[in-house]
Formats: structure tokens, C-alpha cells, sequence
């Protein structure tokens, strides 16, 4: 037993989504109706902001009738879309009946992208279970987004970007899972069963390892200042300082030379926004500056201002 | 039952090393669950990171590379790699490592000859020198050796042979593009390399009890001189927060936009405004002086209102 907990999870651990795979190849073909799906935007393209969490899945935002907001993994492995039954509670959507899919209403995407009556499976993959149940405060997922969304978009992913590009495609797919009757368990491999184990087995593990705590989401602090080097000038220069901010009540002045930043050189803006990116609302910064041949030292507290 | 690689095969040592890294590797998976920011571009300010990014029309792809559907409602695209196949591979945007069999590794010599170097506590890593899409390659792929039930079972169900899984370690170094209707991929390089995250992995399970980070800094590159604030849906109708405008600054884009203090801003740009972190995201990638919009609920009223962001510290 302990060989088998070892290699699933192992498997658990290479691939997260595959196990969705179930209900797509112990499925006959059936052919089904396509659901008005949001037909008003074929032609249309939006930019859908992600998220990557360090396991490198994109993740990104729902609103399930009018709901959330859900975090959905983004993935072609994924035969369809995949909602906790949690997160089903909380958007309203009725949990299946006899059938294996239940209807949602709604689902817009962050960014725009939208779709009207779509099916998708109220379940609670053992990934989600176990990634959940050690602690995903803030991001919490919510559920796996795979081919009956993904199929109706034409998807640029750029991974060294903030956003994906999604163009909605006048096209409507069947799925082959589709209409099918709900999923009978002794038709599920017994290795993809024992997969499914690994859910419950985290939320036990977590009980030693212990949750991990929340992760919070800081906005930058704000000083209120700009700074370029102007020409050929080797000095980073104050260009301006926007009035009652932080760095005016600090007493920093347009034309001040920034010479270091918490210590460090700072060359160039690049350096110093690079520096700043890293300070949230609350936190000091200390800059050395040059004003008139004089060296002082300015302390500004970052405040929470956009 | 195809077998394991040899450190997978059962052994009572091995076992219980195994379910050590097994419960190691919780701390791992809580890694896979913690969100993070996109990590920042090589280069700051690169035009890939700000700004719009712009999809090139179908015509300025090129014909780009085909996909066939699995039957299963997944899609595989056929590659050689290092010159034998040609092998089947699911693509799996879900999927964090690019997964190969054990045969096809064998066949392909993709497994190091140091099978020491190779053997890692997830599995056995390998390494793609070349991946032939037709007459495109990909160099110096990493991979991990492993014979995945699903993949196995996937195989026997539909009567074809699947070799393993196209993941993160193969994507993240292309922009990539998807279309299910021309059942078509094209890729364009962005990076040179990427690591293979099951090394990550096993960093990160040597430390089983090693706490994340508890906070991320969303980074603002620009404002636009107001100061807000969430409050959870009403009771009495379920929603998300909303983000309220508490000050507008004398001066500001803000002002000279028209938002005003009690406004409450849906959406700006791409963004949806649920807390203020939401708010630098939006801020953080915005081209200088271009105009964002931003829906705004005013009084019941739904507007449309275009701000310009300043670049700030």
C-alpha cells in the first residue's frame, strides 16, 4: 500500500490535471446540443489576466452568475470545466442530478470573455482537495477550466506576460462526454482510483505539516515622487514631487540627486523601480540624496495610494 | 503493467525513504497551490512585460503546426525526440513538467547515462536535447521519466498509444497560441530556458516544514491619485467586494478624469477591482499617458469613464 501511495504521489505531484481525464475516456460518444453559449462575442478579443502560482499553473478569475470571484486552473487537460461543489454552493449552481453535468447560467472570465448556459461537472478533483486542504488562503482554487471553455477561444498565452489573449471563435464544440449518464465508479481504472485517494490523504497530512498561512496580496507603497536622468547625465534626478504625498512630507524636492536607496547604488530607474516594486503601503524607504553638493538623508513611509 | 523505473520499484527501504518524500512533498504541494504574481520578465520594462500585448493575426503566425483531438476531449501533438518517434504527447496547460515514458526515454536517450544525476525524488529526470515539431525543434527540453497511470490508462481506453505529456517546462518558453477550430498551435520563442520544477521540488522537500512566503508585493508602476477602500458584499446580496473611492487627489489624472470620492470602481483596464492588491495590478502595466478604462458605479449608474495613469513612485 505504501509502494502504491508513494507512485500516485509521485503521479500527484508530475501532473495535476490528467486525472479529469476519467470521465473523458470512459465515456461513449454522444452527440449533444450546443448551448447558446455566448454566440454576441464571436469575433471579439479580451485580455484575461493570470496569475502563475509557483507550481506553474495559470490560473484566473471567474464570476459564476454573478458569483465570486473563483479561481479556475486553465487547462487542456481538463475535459471540461470543473467546479468544487463549495464554490458551486456559493454561485448557486445546482449540483447534477442524474446527469453527469449541471448547467450554470453564467460564467464571465476577468478580462470579459463570457459564457451563457454552459455545462460543467460540480466535483471536487482530489488535486483541488489536497492543494486546498494545506492552505490556499486568498487563491484558493476553485476548480479546473479545461476543452468545453478553452475550445470556444482562440488562446495566446505569453508566459512573460501579465495577461492572456483570448479571441472568442465562432465555433461551438461537442464534447464526447457530453450528456452522458453520471459516472458509474467501477467503470473508473483502479489506478485512477487510487489517484483519487490522494485528496484525503493530504487533508490527513496536513494535520503535521501543518497549513500553510495565508498568503497576502500587498499593493506597492506609494511615495509620490518621479526620477529620471535626463541626457547624458551620469545622476538620477528628482523630477517631480506631487504635492501632500509622502515624499513631499518627507521634504524631497525636484532636482535632489538619488545616490543610494536602502544602501544600495541606485544607477539608473530601472534600479530604483526595481527596488521600490518590493515595498508595500506601510513600509520605510531611505534614500541617500545629493541636494546642492550637500549629502542628507530622506526617510519616506509608504502609504496606501494608487 | 508497464514497470517503473528502477527507483520506483518496490523495496522496503526505498518505501519508506519514499513515503518520507511523500509527506515531504506536501510542502511542495502547498507550493503548487500558493499564488504568485507571474515572475517578473529577464528584463524590466521589456515590451513583452507592460503594456498591451498585442495577438499577431493568423496570416503573420504562418501555418504554425497541427494537433490532432485525443477522442478524450484532450489534443497531442506528434514530435521526434532526438531524432526517434515520432511519439504522441498530450499538451497539458495544467501539467508543470513535460512528462515522457519510459520507453520513449529509453528510445530517445533522453535519460542521463549518470543515472545518479538523473534520479530525483519525483521521479527520474531526463533531458530532450531535440524536439522535432515537423521541421521546428526545441532544444534542451527538460523532462521527467515516468510511466503516468492516466497516460497508461488513456492509452488502453482509446486504442492509441500516448507517450506522455507537453507542460509547463516545453511552454514557458514560447508565446503560445491555440486554436481548437483550425486544430492548429503556433509558437513564439520568448526564452532561452527554463527549469525543470521537479529539481525545484526536490529543493523545496529537503525542508519539509520550510514556511512560504507570507505576503507578495504587487508591484504599481504608475497612479492616479486616489486612495480607496474594499468592503465585502452586502449581506443581503451575495457578490464579490467592492472597491470604493475614498480620496481623489487635487491635480490628478483622477480628478481630471472625474472620479469622485464614493465611487466604486468595477473594472479598470483588463482588471477586476476586488481589493487594493487588484488595484496595482492594474496600475503595474500600463503603457505612459495611454488611457485606461475604468467602469465605475456611481449612485446606481453604471459609467465609463477614461483615466491616464502617471508613472509614480
Amino acid at each position: 500500500m505504501r509502494i502504491d501511495i508513494v507512485r500516485t504521489s509521485v503521479a500527484r505531484l508530475l501532473l495535476l490535471s490528467l486525472a479529469a481525464a476519467i470521465p473523458g475516456i470512459t465515456a461513449g460518444t454522444s452527440p449533444a446540443d450546443a448551448a447558446d453559449t455566448g454566440k454576441a462575442q464571436v469575433g471579439q478579443s479580451f485580455e484575461v489576466p493570470y496569475f502563475l502560482t509557483q507550481t506553474n499553473h495559470f490560473v484566473v478569475r471567474a464570476l459564476i452568475n454573478g458569483r465570486g470571484p473563483f479561481h479556475l486552473v486553465v487547462d487542456t487537460g481538463a475535459p471540461g470545466l470543473f467546479l468544487s461543489t463549495e464554490a458551486a454552493k456559493k454561485a448557486g449552481v445546482e449540483p447534477p442530478g442524474k446527469t453527469y453535468y449541471s448547467v450554470m447560467k453564467e460564467i464571465r472570465l476577468e478580462g470579459g470573455p463570457k459564457l451563457d448556459n454552459l455545462k460543467i461537472r460540480v466535483e471536487d478533483p482530489f488535486q483541488l482537495v489536497g492543494m486546498n486542504a494545506l492552505g490556499l488562503p486568498g487563491i484558493k482554487l476553485d476548480g479546473l477550466m479545461g476543452f468545453s471553455v478553452l475550445a470556444r477561444y482562440r488562446i495566446t498565452l505569453d508566459p512573460t506576460h501579465h495577461r492572456m489573449i483570448w479571441t472568442r471563435l465562432d465555433f461551438d464544440p461537442v464534447g464526447v462526454v457530453d450528456d452522458r449518464p453520471a459516472i458509474r465508479r467501477e467503470d473508473i481504472p483502479l489506478q485512477l482510483q487510487a489517484m483519487e485517494m490522494l485528496g484525503p490523504a493530504m487533508k490527513f497530512a496536513s494535520m503535521f505539516v501543518g497549513k500553510q498561512p495565508p498568503i497576502r496580496r500587498l499593493p506597492q507603497g506609494f511615495a509620490g515622487f518621479t526620477a529620471q536622468k535626463s541626457g547624458d547625465s551620469p545622476e538620477l534626478r528628482v523630477t517631480a514631487v506631487w504635492p501632500d504625498t509622502p515624499a513631499a512630507a518627507a521634504g524631497l524636492l525636484a532636482g535632489d540627486v538619488i545616490v543610494k536607496c536602502e544602501g544600495n547604488d541606485v544607477p539608473d530607474d530601472t534600479k530604483l523601480t526595481e527596488m521600490l516594486s518590493k515595498k508595500a503601503a506601510g513600509e520605510k524607504i531611505v534614500l541617500d540624496i545629493k541636494r546642492q553638493g550637500v549629502d542628507r538623508s530622506i526617510t519616506i513611509e509608504l502609504q496606501e495610494r494608487f | 503493467m508497464t514497470p517503473f523505473p528502477r527507483s520506483m520499484r518496490p523495496n522496503p527501504t526505498r518505501a519508506l525513504r519514499g513515503l518520507f518524500s511523500f509527506l515531504a512533498g506536501f510542502s511542495a504541494v502547498c507550493g503548487f497551490a500558493a499564488a504568485q504574481e507571474p515572475p517578473p520578465p529577464a528584463a524590466a520594462g521589456s515590451p513583452l512585460a507592460r503594456g498591451k500585448l498585442v495577438a499577431k493575426p493568423l496570416e503573420e503566425l504562418g501555418p504554425g503546426f497541427p494537433f490532432e483531438m485525443t477522442g478524450s476531449d484532450h489534443f497531442y501533438v506528434e514530435v521526434k525526440l532526438n531524432g526517434k518517434g515520432p511519439y504522441r504527447l498530450i499538451f497539458d496547460l495544467g501539467a508543470p513538467v513535460t512528462l515522457i515514458s519510459v520507453k520513449s526515454a529509453r528510445e530517445s536517450e533522453a535519460l542521463s547515462r549518470d543515472r545518479k544525476k538523473s534520479r530525483g525524488p519525483t521521479g527520474v529526470e531526463g533531458m530532450v536535447k531535440e524536439m522535432h515539431f515537423g521541421d521546428s525543434v526545441a532544444r534542451d527540453i527538460p523532462v521527467m521519466v515516468f510511466d503516468h497511470p492516466a497516460i497508461t490508462t488513456m492509452s488502453k481506453f482509446l486504442g492509441k498509444q500516448f507517450d506522455g505529456i507537453l507542460g509547463y517546462t516545453f511552454f514557458a518558453r514560447y508565446r503560445t497560441t491555440s486554436d481548437y477550430q483550425k486544430k492548429r498551435l503556433w509558437f513564439e520563442p520568448v526564452r532561452e530556458t527554463t527549469d525543470n520544477i521537479g529539481s525545484a521540488l526536490s529543493d523545496r522537500m529537503l525542508n519539509p516544514m520550510a514556511k512560504l512566503p507570507t505576503k507578495v508585493v504587487i508591484p504599481r508602476a504608475s497612479a492616479i491619485g486616489i486612495t480607496v477602500e474594499t468592503q465585502p458584499a452586502a449581506a443581503d446580496k451575495p457578490g464579490p467586494p467592492v472597491c470604493r473611492v475614498a480620496q481623489v487627489a487635487a491635480d490628478s489624472p483622477a480628478q481630471a478624469a472625474g472620479l469622485k470620492a464614493g465611487d466604486v470602481i468595477v473594472s479598470l483596464g483588463a482588471y477586476w477591482l476586488f481589493s487594493p492588491a487588484d488595484l496595482a495590478a492594474a496600475l503595474s502595466s500600463v503603457d505612459p499617458g495611454e488611457p485606461l478604462k475604468a467602469i465605475v458605479v456611481r449612485d446606481g449608474h453604471t459609467l465609463e469613464i477614461a483615466v491616464r495613469p502617471q508613472p509614480v513612485f
